[in-house]
């Protein structure tokens, strides 16, 4: 039947917003599924073709206009379920791609859009564009009149004002706003949080209770 | 979204702990900071009271008259941090006392119905208290510890009791906790929703039907 691709890739949504959901994390967008939704547009071309053939047919007089009023009905109702259907899935990928580009980029290095999203095949063009605008509106909001807070910081409300830090990954010498620090592998730093919540957020350094 | 999908309906428990940090607290301060009338007529006079600490998030006027050991009101989250550097201590209040933790048991035992007129912050409060504060309470710690689990299993008993009564209008909740609202609300938000949406359905269904019948 005509809906049922879609409802395919409706389930699609659904296990990579569990995926996302468990995982906590959510930087990993599975792949675009391009074949399934190239498939279901030609459905909706194809229900198109069909509308105009009928529409045709009833100017010509060879219908019963109760007949043609039902089957018009239905094909509608039928590309409206299609276009819900897409426009669940781009949503659900939109929306992950948003908490991406708010959780990851735009952090400390403002510049790296692409370092950050491994996956950058996983996207369509269209979303790598999305992805890449959607960032630079970010960094307009934070460049803006709102300069002064850290807009994409940790969300988490500041308990400790100094706190240990282990280094986990090697760094080499790393300039904060505050100082430079030498980064060594398994040192550990007694530093003021605020200092270094862009590199533990990085995953360079672990906090240690 | 801006904001994670975890945040997005209730507040997170650091959220919760960062709210109750702003509560005043008397605290006994161990260091002294009021300027001694004498001092100041004596060499830099003006300038050291106008260079004295100003705090723009909370009142500073009390830490400016600290005096050791006479009892003061400052902001938890300030008395937190004088604690850690070893600066005052902290007075529990009032009722993180054996005695009134015991009465107010007593009190959720005799009244099943309804719960113990304890802070709206009690858990939180506890939580840091026991934890940075140990030890400047009168009572041996744990057996305060004992008592407010006790307590919190009691009003945990009641908050499943109530839980039977969920329906699509309202609910009472005197008396309870912001720690313990924060753990329920996704729950009973979400139920409440599904039964209003459920209720206000079938109401609109009955009505159109009813004006059905009138136009038949």
């Amino acid at each position: 039947m005509y809906g049922d691709l879609a409802n395919k890739l409706v389930l699609e949504a659904k296990r990579s917003q569990q995926l996302s959901n468990k995982s906590k994390k959510g930087n990993s967008l599975p792949m675009y599924h391009e074949e399934l939704v190239r498939n279901i547009l030609q459905e909706v071309v194809q229900l198109s073709k069909n509308t105009e053939y009928l529409k045709e047919q009833q100017q010509l007089g060879n219908m019963d206009s109760k007949v043609w009023k039902c089957q018009q009905f239905v094909m509608l109702l039928c590309m409206e379920r299609n276009k819900r259907c897409l426009l669940a899935y781009q949503r659900l990928r939109s929306q992950m791609l948003d908490s991406l580009a708010w959780d990851n980029n735009g952090l400390d290095i403002l510049h790296d859009t692409l370092g950050n999203t491994q996956d950058t095949t996983d996207l369509s063009p269209q979303e790598q564009e999305y992805l890449k605008e959607y960032s630079e509106l970010i960094t307009e909001l934070k460049s803006g009149a709102l300069t002064d807070i850290d807009l994409t910081g940790s969300l988490t409300p500041p308990s400790d004002v100094f706190i240990d830090v282990r280094v986990l990954k090697d760094a080499g010498e790393i300039q904060t706003e505050y100082g430079v620090f030498n980064l060594i592998k398994d040192s550990q730093f007694f530093v003021r949080q605020s200092d270094v919540e862009r590199l533990i957020q990085q995953g360079y350094l672990q906090k240690i209770k | 979204m801006s904001l994670p999908a975890h945040l997005q309906e209730t507040f997170s428990p650091e959220e919760i702990q960062f709210i109750v940090e702003n509560e005043p607290i008397k605290i006994f301060p161990r260091i002294t900071t009021r300027q001694l009338a004498r001092g100041r007529v004596g060499s830099v006079s003006d300038k050291s009271s106008s260079n004295q600490w100003r705090l723009i998030t909370t009142d500073a006027n009390n830490l400016n008259n600290m005096v050791a050991m006479q009892s003061t009101e400052v902001t938890l989250w300030l008395a937190l941090l004088l604690k850690q550097q070893n600066k005052c201590s902290i007075i529990a209040p009032k009722w993180l006392t054996i005695k009134e933790l015991d009465k107010s048991i007593q009190y959720e035992k005799k009244y099943l119905d309804r719960f113990s007129s304890i802070p709206w912050n009690w858990l939180v409060l506890c939580q840091l208290l026991f934890k940075r504060a140990s030890d400047d309470f009168h009572d041996p710690v744990h057996e305060l510890r004992s008592r407010i689990q006790d307590l919190r299993e009691i009003r945990q008993l009641k908050v499943l009791k109530g839980l039977k009564h969920l329906n699509n209008s309202h609910l009472q909740l005197d008396n309870i906790s912001i720690l313990e609202i924060n753990e329920l609300r996704p729950f009973i938000v979400g139920i409440m929703d599904k039964l209003r949406e459920i209720h206000s359905a079938s109401e609109s269904n009955d009505s159109s039907q009813a004006n059905e019948d009138i136009d038949i």
